[in-house]
């Protein structure tokens, strides 16, 4: 994966309210179970959430997630970590 | 069902999403009082189009009662098809019963995979993506699958496409695969989407929609002389069929017996129906009931409203029960609730359990001008309370294929 154009402004921080925002919805849940460390399938997430909640954070943050690399997320702080990654945020 | 030495079949749940609203007593209630669900939908149909009608199910309005979890991978059809089966299976007992886990799920549905797939076109011609919720929400299957996963059912999975006859047929193949053993429990039925721009749009290109925007209620006007096509509509109608066997060692309620399917197919035209092939499966379905015509006290007829459907099928009825047939009373209840195409014949088997359950017959909304092609007794003054032992539910679709389904009052 490769790092996108550096933006100011969006901090990893703020970046990672955003997807938290959309994956609470994603799955139903209050945003306040959901951590770096918490493990998607553990929420009851499955492929297809993460699927579509690629879909969204693409939408959202105008970046390209392949579906290998969504496949590969396993908590929440990889999907943060690769939206960094392609964001360029700061952290 | 009627070949010496099969199961009994009998009906022990129902569930109906319709219309009039979520709830088997909802939709009951309605259809007796003669009541319509038949609206204008501009919120739906984009303006320009010839048909501004439809009869949308009250309850969803395009949100559904489910999380939006379920909704982003479930169309319409299949949302509702979980909140019918949720009533059907919670009235036979089997939510949480272990019994359940054997059960098949075997729904009909027509429309929905096309429905559904409408607004993934748009977003692929617009963006060249499409969404991974696509093959989920687009798939026939797809409501029969999120039942048998939210409820545990783990016997056959499949769904029916006979067109306006697939719920009615679903309903059939459930009861022989009961009949012989195959599976002592099925939720059958079926669910259905047809409210959709371009669905709308090519069943209108057609010529068989009714085009009285005017007076939407009185729009669907089935066996009346100024009748002029039918009403698109949408819902869900899910029966649970068992072994009577298997309901009697579960102890629940029989709410009426499944004793004859017949079937035939007209082998004529794609859209224009036949008399021959509608003979056929009526005759073939007393057979299987081990019934002479005189037994059946009432027809849920498929009556679209339509010019030829109700010319062929009023002809159909009289040649296979002869003068009897003008004191038999033959009611569509698409004049209420419109045609739910792939949900139709479900639901109005659920309508003839109903009769069967209550001794009354609904009558058929806006039949206001007697036809002299269309001469029986349609029950157009009300909803009439007579003995009903046997009821006779006629569904007869589009590509020939006809399913009729006989049921018995619980013994």
């Amino acid at each position: 994966m490769s790092a996108g154009p550096r933006r100011a402004g969006v901090t990893e921080h703020e970046l990672a309210e955003r997807a938290r925002a959309l994956l609470a919805r994603r799955l139903d849940v209050e945003p306040e179970r959901i951590t770096l460390d918490t493990v998607i399938d553990e929420l009851g997430g499955d492929s297809l959430d993460l699927l579509t909640l690629a879909e969204e954070l693409e939408d959202a943050f105008a970046v390209r997630i392949t579906t290998r690399e969504i496949q590969q997320v396993r908590t929440f702080g990889d999907i943060v970590r690769q939206l960094a990654d392609k964001t360029g945020s700061a952290s | 069902m009627g070949t010496r030495g099969d199961e009994p079949v009998v009906v022990t749940g129902m569930g109906v999403v319709s219309p009039f609203g979520i709830g088997v007593d909802v939709f009951w209630q309605s259809i007796c009082a003669g009541a319509s669900g038949v609206r204008a939908i501009g919120d739906l149909a984009p303006s320009g189009h010839r048909v501004q009608i439809g009869a949308p199910p009250l309850g969803f309005e395009r949100a559904s009662p489910l999380s939006s979890r379920d909704a982003q991978r479930l169309n319409l059809a299949s949302q509702m098809g979980v909140v019918a089966a949720e009533e059907a299976l919670g009235q036979a007992g089997l939510l949480d019963a272990e019994e359940r886990r054997v059960a098949g799920v075997i729904l009909g549905g027509s429309m929905s995979g096309v429905a559904a797939s409408e607004p993934y076109h748009k977003q692929y011609y617009e963006t060249r993506r499409v969404s991974a919720t696509g093959i989920p929400k687009c798939m026939v299957n797809g409501g029969a699958s999120a039942i048998s996963i939210r409820f545990g059912l783990r016997g056959q999975l499949f769904t029916v496409d006979a067109a306006c006859a697939s719920s009615a047929h679903a309903v059939g193949i459930a009861s022989h695969l009961i009949a012989t053993g195959l599976q002592s429990i099925v939720v059958t039925g079926g669910a259905d989407i047809t409210l959709t721009p371009v669905v709308l749009e090519s069943w209108s290109a057609l010529g068989v929609l009714s085009e009285c925007n005017d007076d939407p209620p009185r729009a669907c006007k089935p066996f009346s002389r100024n009748r002029d096509g039918f009403v698109l509509g949408e819902g869900a109608g899910i029966l649970v069929l068992e072994s009577a066997a298997s309901a009697r060692a579960r102890n629940v309620p029989i709410l009426a017996e499944v004793l004859g399917y017949g079937f035939s197919s007209d082998a004529h035209h794609i859209t224009a129906p036949s008399a021959t092939g509608q003979i056929e499966a009526m005759e073939i379905a007393l057979a299987r009931a081990g019934l002479d015509a005189s037994a059946i006290d009432h027809i849920n007829a498929h009556g679209t409203g339509t010019r030829l459907n109700d010319r062929i099928e009023t002809s159909a009825i009289r040649k296979v029960f002869g003068s009897r047939a003008q004191s038999i009373p033959v009611v569509s209840i698409k004049g209420a609730i419109g045609h739910l195409l792939g949900a139709a014949g479900a639901v109005e088997l659920i309508a003839s359990v109903l009769s069967a359950m209550h001794d009354r017959v609904p009558p058929t909304r806006n039949y206001e001008d007697p036809d002299p092609e269309c001469d029986l007794d349609y029950v157009p003054e009300g909803a009439r309370s007579m003995a009903v032992r046997k009821v006779l539910s006629n569904s007869f679709a589009f590509g020939g294929s006809n399913a009729c389904v006989v049921i018995g009052k619980a013994r």
